[in-house]
């Protein structure tokens, strides 16, 4: 039988940070991909906050695809036919190194695997791992289509819904809550008509996010990213809002109705819808996770549930590329000793939980329980475009003080709830 | 036995978009693949190695390199693998490629079988195979959708518009085969591991003793235009309240000519 050192299941950001991480440190690694090529099946957002992982493989990111590095965060609350956003801009954000880029998983990881295989990993696309060759309860290797494949150590790194975790028995039952679907176009338009459509000037960009009626009353939010020469343009929404909502509505209408607002539609005019797709992302930050390690396995990235909604920052592609080589970190030592057992492995968990990983995921424990909060979807994006028009408008009627106005809309029912949410967010 | 398979490296069909201005097909950034024919011809070839003891080698030009072809190839049940790379690869026209082909079929040598696909999965010429067997002065039988060696002599079903031809013809000879010859099997995984590690040689023009004044002689194909149909779309948009649109809308399909009254 075929045998190998180690097998990372899944080339995405976390398998080839892992596989990356092995493959410099001369560990024979394989990894199998399930897609045409590495990103293949990699949908993102998104975006990419530098910092934490800078210093991991300091020799790649400056010939990395980054699209646009970000220079400016909107935060924009929408109502049925107003909106009102809130546009912050840093002059630190166009400094090198830079805070966060965007990326295209498809364009991004398809160049990480050839840095991956160039070190001397082996990367095999179009082939699914059906299951892991288990002995006793012990990972022992893959088999793919028939073919066993033995190895010391699998490393799962394949994706949120993780079968190989759970193939292993490493997760317990999971709910509807714990996730949320994302739905994505990328519009294609060249880079000068996005920089100027959006106040850019080359290689900056800028990232947008949506609360309000977009998503009607469901947990979720619609989001923005410019890259180099498309723009991603989609809405998450929690799954089990989906599932339960009366509405009956699809998220691709949904999808629909916010390409048609007429905050976007002159963002998007002219472009062509070069890329659909769907995704299910985990939401339950670090109460989701698997168990990471088992005999002769750990789990890394998405698979591990390592993604997170904190509010105003969307976090997953930092804990994977982490994880992943925190993973393969574990993998080097228990070669050493020879011992790819649950106890040598756990060593894995050791090193996230001295990582910005374990302590972001941490942090933000209860930002699932305080964003799964109705009014921060609907009452209070209403309530800010409500007071806005009041304060704006000019009608035939004398216009009312400043403070008249404020607080008769704050002492609406809304108020103590306001008051209590906001003490709730203060506190994630 | 010696049999070698030509396998060409194709753009992916599945891929490619079309410029809505220039009308034509958008080919940066689109991934090179193994054309579809080749599939079937290693699978032939493999199937031949499996009933009776020979060596298939792969044999691929083009350019940017076709490792990828390459490593399909040995994947696919080739043992051993010969490639060539150059720029002036990408202009060629088919009986530069047969030039090509030919010498390096000679350089490997002591060959019994030449297979190749009927036409490629991009040009689709037909012409690359009956080059190659003129060049070689080897017999050839195309459209090969069924093939059997019976000692030292292929006996192979072709197929042509209306009806099915066997042929007889000693070895050495070219083939060239059609899709329904067979159904390619899927590579295991441990197929394509395996390939990585099965010899490969690359070699340049030199090493087949071609010059390159020679092969620009094969430049000979010029490219005039490559756009699809004009297409015109009416663009009209009825915008009336419902009835009197849907009026407005048979109207003008009768005035079109698409519908009748």
């Amino acid at each position: 039988m075929t045998k190998v050192t180690s097998i990372v299941v899944g080339a995405g950001l976390a398998g080839l940070s892992a596989a990356y991480s092995l493959a410099r440190d001369s560990i024979d690694v394989l990894v199998v991909e399930r897609g045409d090529y590495p990103g293949a099946k990699n949908i993102t957002g998104g975006r990419m906050y530098f910092l934490p992982i800078r210093s991991l493989f300091p020799e790649l990111w400056d010939e990395a695809p980054w699209e646009r590095h970000i220079v400016r965060e909107v935060l924009t609350g929408v109502s049925k036919c107003s909106s009102l956003s809130i546009e912050f801009s840093n002059q630190k954000y166009n400094n090198k190194p830079y805070h966060s880029f965007t990326i295209l998983g498809s364009r991004f990881n398809k160049w990480f695997a050839q840095k991956v295989a160039e070190k001397g990993a082996r990367v095999i696309n179009k082939y699914k791992v059906d299951d892991l060759i288990l002995d006793n309860g012990k990972v022992k290797g893959i088999v793919v289509g028939g073919a066993q494949i033995e190895a010391d150590v699998v490393i799962a790194a394949d994706g949120t819904m993780s079968q190989i975790a759970e193939k292993a028995g490493l997760r317990g039952k999971r709910e509807p809550q714990d996730f949320a679907l994302g739905v994505k176009e990328v519009i294609a338009l060249s880079p000068q008509t996005i920089e100027g459509r959006f106040r850019l000037k080359a290689d900056e960009g800028i990232a947008q996010l949506f609360v309000g009626s977009l998503t009607k009353g469901m947990l979720g939010a619609g989001f923005l990213y410019t890259n180099r020469d498309c723009i991603s343009l989609g809405l998450v929404l929690g799954i089990k809002d989906l599932t339960d909502c009366h509405l009956n509505v699809m998220p691709y209408e949904l999808l629909e109705e916010f390409k048609l607002r007429p905050e976007i539609v002159p963002l998007i005019n002219g472009g062509e819808s070069v890329e659909y797709s769907a995704h299910v992302l985990s939401e339950s930050g670090i109460k989701g996770m698997p168990k990471l390690f088992g005999d002769g396995i750990l789990v890394a990235g998405d698979a591990a549930g390592m993604a997170m909604n904190m509010g105003l920052t969307v976090r997953g592609m930092e804990f994977a590329i982490a994880s992943g080589a925190l993973a393969a970190e574990a993998v080097r030592m228990a070669k050493k000793q020879n011992d790819f057992s649950a106890g040598a492995l756990s060593k894995y968990q050791d090193l996230l939980k001295e990582s910005f990983v374990w302590k972001d995921l941490n942090t933000f424990r209860h930002a699932p329980d305080v964003l799964a909060n109705p009014r921060l979807f609907g009452e209070y994006p209403q309530l800010a475009c409500t007071m806005m028009e009041k304060l704006m408008t000019v009608g035939e009627e004398p216009k009312k003080k400043l403070s008249t106005t404020i607080s008769k809309e704050l002492r609406s029912r809304l108020a103590l709830s306001l008051l209590r949410d906001s003490f709730r967010f203060w506190r994630m | 036995m010696r049999i070698v398979v030509c396998a060409k490296q194709v753009v992916d069909l599945a891929q490619i978009r079309m410029n809505r201005e220039t009308r034509e097909p958008i080919l940066s950034g689109i991934p090179l693949i193994i054309g579809d024919i080749e599939k079937n011809v290693l699978e032939e070839a493999t199937r031949i190695k499996e009933q009776h003891k020979a060596e298939v080698i792969a044999l691929s030009i083009g350019w940017p390199q076709p490792d990828g072809t390459i490593l399909e190839c040995l994947g696919r049940g080739a043992d051993r693998a010969v490639m060539l790379a150059d720029p002036i690869f990408e202009t060629l026209s088919s009986t530069g490629v047969a030039t090509v082909l030919a010498k390096a079929i000679e350089k490997i040598g002591d060959y019994a079988l030449i297979l190749l696909g009927e036409g490629s999965t991009d040009n689709n010429s037909g012409q690359v195979g009956p080059m190659v067997a003129q060049i070689l002065g080897l017999p050839l039988v195309s459209y090969a959708r069924q093939l059997e060696i019976v000692e030292d002599k292929v006996r192979i079903v072709k197929g042509l518009e209306d009806c099915f031809e066997t042929a007889e013809a000693s070895l050495p000879v070219v083939v060239t085969v059609s899709a329904e010859i067979n159904e390619p099997r899927i590579p295991t995984i441990l197929d394509v591991m395996e390939a990585s590690s099965k010899p490969q040689e690359s070699w340049s023009l030199g090493d087949i003793e071609i010059s390159r004044e020679e092969l620009e002689q094969h430049h000979s194909v010029k490219v005039l235009s490559n756009q699809y149909p004009e297409q015109t779309r009416k663009n009209i948009l009825f915008q009336e309240e419902l009835g009197k649109s849907v009026d407005s809308l048979l109207q003008n399909l009768v005035k079109e000519g698409v519908l009748e009254r």
